[in-house]
């Protein structure tokens, strides 16, 4: 009897370990989501890219590489930032499917902060999530040629501007990393 | 090696309580005061755009605790505002023509108003500009404190649903209009409409502004 209640003690022990290990196993596949993402933005309304530069090693044709002096001007560290130039989002009217597909493919732990859904002023998609000691930002917009999908990290007074007014500064910071990739080019 | 069995069936419960546990910690909270506001999905289909701002517990409570001890009047204002919520849900439709919503498109909403602890604060009709605000607050038990508000904005062309769930402060129910995806709806409540401290609030009635 004894022996037995070690031996539970012993499983309850290990499953503290490694409950909290699952999930760092799951940030591994946190990293895949960006790309998942646009991936299902090709794939839903049927576009490719066109005349942009590679990363090769990630097959995403669609993503343009900035230099490191662009992004250290801008007020986010790091970003991934994927644009779709002169395609047709409009062959699918089905903006509420769409949304629905896309918050299947974030893990829960993306909490959607904005949903813009228009059928005229397109989509706009803000998901946020705590990453330590920044926020991890995923903004995707659909437009009726173009489209964005943008992962940054943002400071905490960054963050904070976002909580306060999401729809403006969502705009903002999505502008500001386009206008940046454009100019890098 | 029944004892065996019976020891690795108590093992396998306990895996499966503390894993349950483990998910259950994470899962949302739902308070009372919190609206199904995705009652109103349905309507999605006949706007022409749709606008969601969701500010949940989980995001509230990412808001740096630093910058909320910032003596900025700024950051200051945020604290007081965010002490005590634990969620901004804020829902708008827009459409093309009039007429393209009506009360049975927002039934589920009223109903859940309708649920004990919410009561009418306060009804802004404005003739000239056919705008109707309602603002609902849930209380607690005794009544005396709000722990959720609800905004119902009518317009010919536009709906918007805000549920504010937490302790609210009622005076600085303006001060949250134009923050956190929460419109301006022009929202003053004068001293009448306040409710006194320690009291429960009575069920409104009908105000109207020119």
């Amino acid at each position: 009897m004894r022996h037995s209640t070690r031996n539970l003690l012993l499983v309850a022990c290990l499953l503290f370990v490694f409950v909290p290990s699952l999930e760092a196993a799951g940030a591994t596949k946190e990293a895949a989501e960006y790309h998942t993402v646009v991936k299902l933005i090709e794939s839903y309304y049927h576009v490719k890219h066109r005349g942009v530069p590679m990363l090769a090693n990630l097959s995403l044709k669609t993503a343009k590489v900035l230099s490191a002096d662009v992004r250290k001007a801008m007020r986010f560290g790091d970003f991934k930032l994927a644009i779709f130039e002169d395609q047709d989002f409009t062959t699918r009217d089905g903006f509420i499917e769409f949304h629905r597909l896309l918050r299947q493919t974030l893990e829960p732990d993306w909490s959607t902060l904005l949903a813009v859904r228009g059928r005229d002023e397109g989509q706009t998609y803000t998901f946020v999530k705590d990453a330590g000691e920044r926020y991890k930002v995923l903004i995707v917009v659909i437009a009726e040629r173009d489209g964005t999908v943008l992962e940054v990290d943002l400071n905490r007074e960054e963050f904070v501007k976002l909580l306060k007014d999401p729809e403006q500064e969502t705009k903002n910071i999505n502008d500001e990393a386009t206008r940046a990739a454009n100019e890098d080019n | 090696m029944n004892n065996n069995k019976h020891t690795l069936l108590k093992l396998l419960s306990l895996a499966l309580v503390i894993c349950g546990a483990s998910l259950a910690t994470r899962a949302q909270t739902r308070y009372p005061a919190q609206l199904q506001i995705e009652s109103l999905e349905p309507l999605a289909v006949k706007a022409n755009q749709i606008v969601d701002v969701n500010l949940d517990e989980r995001l509230l409570r990412l808001i740096p605790v630093g910058l909320m001890h910032s003596t900025d009047p700024d950051a200051k204002n945020i604290k007081e505002i965010v002490a005590g919520l634990k969620g901004v849900y804020v829902k708008n439709f827009e459409f093309n023509n009039e007429g393209e919503y009506g009360e049975a498109d927002i039934a589920a909403i009223r109903t859940q108003l309708r649920a004990p602890g919410w009561v009418r604060f306060v009804n802004v009709i404005n003739k000239k500009e056919h705008k109707n605000v309602e603002v609902y607050l849930m209380t607690g038990t005794t009544g005396a404190r709000v722990e959720g508000l609800a905004i119902l904005a009518a317009e010919p062309k536009e709906l918007t649903v805000v549920n504010i769930v937490g302790i609210i402060d009622i005076e600085k129910l303006s001060k949250l209009e134009g923050q956190f995806g929460i419109p301006d709806l022009g929202i003053e409540p004068d001293d009448a409409d306040k409710p006194e401290a320690k009291k429960p609030e009575k069920p409104a009635t009908a105000t109207k502004k020119p």
